[in-house]
């Protein structure tokens, strides 16, 4: 009788163990990125027209420069946004 | 499987409690029996019953303890996620502030820069120069002669042509 008892009792605890593997399958989501960083860089000014003072070339080139810095800063954004990003996706545990 | 678990999950804890409980006192009541002749008949059905409650009790506590445990690792993760995306979206919000504000300061500098290279009319140069000393005014005027002097010439082909080559996009490059 004693053994019968241990049977049904290793019996219901190994089914038991044989219910768990119940995996959880909540992955964090990936984030969204940011609408300003993910626009493209528009194309550098060029000059038109036959006549053309310094200033127009002047023009040009701080309006050049101007879309340069833009675009930089979009290129640290993005560095930024990754890294920042990654910090807060590896302290999900 | 786990339709089982839902139905049996529908009874409460307290019912598998008492069952695992019937199961333990019937086995000992079971071995007390066994030592009183005149009513030791009842022995057997009483311990088949209470192996019964038992196999069947732990069972089902067991199954319903491992469902407690994966429901709360279910809530602890849920939560760990809703505060990840709570962080990942404040500092989309910061970096986006941060980069708007930069874009706009990086504008108002390029304008400010072409201003200086304008010519101005009478009524600006004379709202320019209010403020200034002698000297400084005709510094400043000379400044806008030079500049006058300069917007009246254009520059050869060549340089405009250098230009514009310049801030062409590299062949082959997609955009």
């Amino acid at each position: 009788m004693r053994a019968v008892l241990i049977l049904c009792l290793a019996l219901v605890i190994s089914s038991c163990s044989l219910l768990k593997p119940k995996i959880i399958t909540l992955k964090p989501p990936f984030p969204e990125p940011i609408k300003e960083l993910t626009e493209p860089c528009p194309d550098l000014k060029k000059i038109e027209g036959d006549k053309v003072a310094v200033q127009d070339l002047l023009k040009a080139v701080v309006e050049n420069y101007t879309m340069y810095y833009q675009c930089s800063l979009k290129n640290d954004g993005w560095n930024d946004w990754y890294k920042r990003q990654k910090e807060i996706y590896d302290q999900v545990k | 499987m786990f339709q089982i678990v839902w139905m049996l999950s529908l009874l409460p804890d307290w019912f598998w409690t008492l069952v695992l409980t019937i199961g333990v006192v019937g086995i000992i009541a079971a071995w007390i029996l066994k030592r009183v002749p005149m009513i030791s008949f009842y022995r057997i059905p009483i311990l088949i019953i209470s192996v019964a409650c038992l196999v069947v009790g732990v069972f089902v506590e067991g199954l319903l303890y491992n469902e407690k445990i994966y429901e709360e690792e279910k809530n602890r993760l849920e939560a760990v996620i809703q505060k990840y995306k709570d962080q990942s979206s404040n500092t989309n919000l910061e970096i986006r502030e941060k980069i708007v504000e930069k874009t706009k300061v990086i504008e108002k500098r390029g304008k400010d820069i072409i201003k200086t290279i304008e010519v101005p009319g009478p009524e600006r140069v004379k709202e320019i120069t209010k403020d200034m000393s002698d000297d400084q005014r005709k510094a400043f005027e000379t400044q806008i002669e030079e500049l006058k002097r300069a917007s009246q010439c254009s520059l050869p082909p060549i340089i405009v042509d250098a230009h514009n080559k310049a801030a062409s996009k590299p062949e082959g490059e997609k955009k």
